[in-house]
């Protein structure tokens, strides 16, 4: 299903940015003087060299939330099988995004979004698209995290049934599967029947990511998936993050940047509801292009 | 307005600003005791002032403690503040410049510790005016390499690196001169090799003020530009001339 994927929305692109001086750079790399010089190649390096596909396409996305322009032509790309985190203050349309990838803004009236998020050659924004299957395709994980009063077990089944009819044993099997790619297997395989609020809160999204994980997405929607919990639970899902970043592609919105600089390989920055700068992370933090992501990443915000 | 122009104020944090501009207080002080030190340790050599090179070589323990304090203060900047991008990129560019110029301050020392072996003995006091010379323009390329720190100005500080190319012909002129002497009268042979140290040292002062241009010009563009050649680093000053970041 990957392979699909890749051949229909042109394999080896690096991603491709609206911010004005990402030309500057693709300038540099042209330049055959530069190319030559080690040091040039090591900063362009993390864009270039790592030449994954792109997974997810957004273009000329804006979207409004009743009179207000949220997002302003955005154009990203997410990269396949990798970390992409969205930072920026508060109100700066990073969240809006996230909710672009599953439709789920679409819960809410007069919120609408026009443009296009492109997946497998498919526009999600299409009216024609199939939610059910979008949502399967594309997961995701809030903020808080969000067990339904149920009991372990049924937490990550429930998900599970409404796309799939499994045998016992392969739901069995789905379920130790699921909760193992959260880190989650070895605290709770002896008490599968019990409620999944009794669970920490760290343990608790970490079932939210299984149950995400549960149904075998494409892409994971991680919405300051670690900013409710304590220092050690959120390394542990940066742990987990890093390692589904394998099997995944992953976006994570957080408010966190030594967060997104621990565990994305491109960061994303954005500030009212454009997109200022995107680039290998890397990058990013140590020499950011543009003065409105200096500023904000060292602290003059504002 | 200066700092602004670097950079360093306007975080949100005020006490951040207090503690960057502090340290980088701190290197310029330290530079300027390091200045003294060549310019005590030249004086001591060309006047053959064995009581000032002891001097000098006694006063080098003040600029390895305020390495050592400044290196401690970096530290706690990086583990507390976690700084990021130009903030990062200070903080290297401080640590490595202070290591260059304790550096300094240990040739400085050496030089001061021959001035005083020399103070006692016979001299051609012809063989010392060419190092006074010498003395002179290196304590120049200190000064502007402190001072293309102090504003992060990077075409000053290629021109420091442009001066230490003039400051090598220079050294070698010396040194064969140091030759010609000891070919014309043997006796002089161990009076020389001390002078030759000491002459030497003078060009590592030079080298050590290159490499402290050179952490400007990587704070200023994030590019590191050591070992990269003269032609480089003239292209990179002048495509950080040109290219002013956006929205600066």
């Amino acid at each position: 299903m990957a392979s699909s994927s890749a051949d229909s929305l042109s394999p080896g692109t690096a991603p491709s940015v609206t911010a004005r001086n990402t030309y500057e750079a693709a300038d540099r790399r042209q330049t055959p003087q530069h190319e030559s010089s080690p040091a040039d190649a090591r900063k362009t390096a993390g864009v270039v060299a790592k030449n994954n596909p792109c997974k997810v396409a957004v273009r000329d996305l804006n979207f409004h939330y009743g009179d207000f322009h949220a997002l302003k032509d955005i154009d990203v790309d997410i990269v396949d099988k990798e970390v992409t985190a969205f930072i920026g203050p508060s109100g700066c349309g990073k969240s809006t995004l996230l909710r672009c990838f599953n439709r789920i803004f679409e819960l809410y009236p007069g919120h609408k979004a026009s443009g296009s998020i492109e997946m497998d050659g498919m526009n999600l924004l299409d009216p024609g698209v199939d939610l059910n299957r979008l949502r399967s395709k594309i997961g995701m994980v809030f903020q808080k995290p969000t067990p339904f009063p149920m009991s372990i077990y049924d937490n990550i089944a429930f998900g599970v049934r409404l796309y799939e009819k499994l045998k016992r044993h392969e739901m069995d099997e789905r379920i130790e599967w699921s909760l193992r790619k959260a880190a989650l297997w070895d605290e709770v395989k002896d008490k599968l029947r019990a409620n999944g609020s009794a669970l920490s809160g760290g343990q608790q999204q970490r079932l939210c990511i299984a149950r995400a994980v549960a149904v075998k997405p494409e892409v994971l929607l991680l919405d300051e998936p670690a900013s409710a919990l304590d220092p050690v639970a959120t390394l542990k899902i940066e742990e987990l993050v890093h390692e589904l970043r394998r099997d995944y592609t992953i976006v994570i919105v957080t408010h966190n940047m030594q967060q997104a600089a621990r565990v994305a390989g491109y960061t994303a920055f954005f500030h009212l509801g454009e997109v200022v700068e995107y680039g290998d992370t890397d990058s990013l933090f140590t020499n950011p292009r543009e003065k409105r992501t200096e500023d904000y990443i060292t602290g003059r915000y504002g | 307005m200066e700092l602004d122009k670097i950079g360093i104020e306007r975080h949100t944090s005020k006490q951040f600003d207090v503690e960057l501009e502090d340290i980088r207080e701190r290197v310029l002080t330290m530079g300027g005791l390091v200045e003294q030190q060549i310019a005590g340790g030249v004086k001591a050599l060309v006047d053959g002032d064995g009581g000032l090179g002891e001097e000098v070589a006694r006063s080098d323990y003040k600029i390895n403690a305020m390495e050592v304090a400044i290196d401690e203060e970096c530290t706690k900047i990086l583990a507390r503040r976690q700084p990021q991008a130009g903030d990062l990129r200070l903080i290297l560019a401080i640590a490595k410049t202070i290591t260059d110029l304790e550096r300094i301050g240990d040739e400085a020392e050496k030089i001061g510790r021959m001035a005083t072996q020399l103070a006692g003995q016979e001299r051609p006091t012809s063989a010392f005016r060419p190092i006074e010379a010498l003395g002179r323009h290196v304590r120049e390329m200190v000064r502007d390499a402190l001072d293309a720190f102090a504003r992060m100005d990077t075409e000053a500080a290629l021109a420091v690196a442009q001066h230490d190319t003039e400051v090598d012909r220079e050294y070698e002129g010396v040194m064969r001169q140091c030759i010609t002497f000891m070919m014309e009268d043997p006796r002089t042979i161990r009076h020389m090799l001390d002078v030759m140290w000491a002459i030497k040292a003078l060009e590592r002062i030079g080298d050590h003020s290159t490499n402290i241009g050179e952490y400007v010009v990587y704070f200023v563009g994030g590019r590191d530009v050591r070992h990269v050649g003269m032609e480089e680093l003239e292209k990179e000053v002048s495509r950080g001339q040109r290219g002013e970041r956006a929205g600066g």
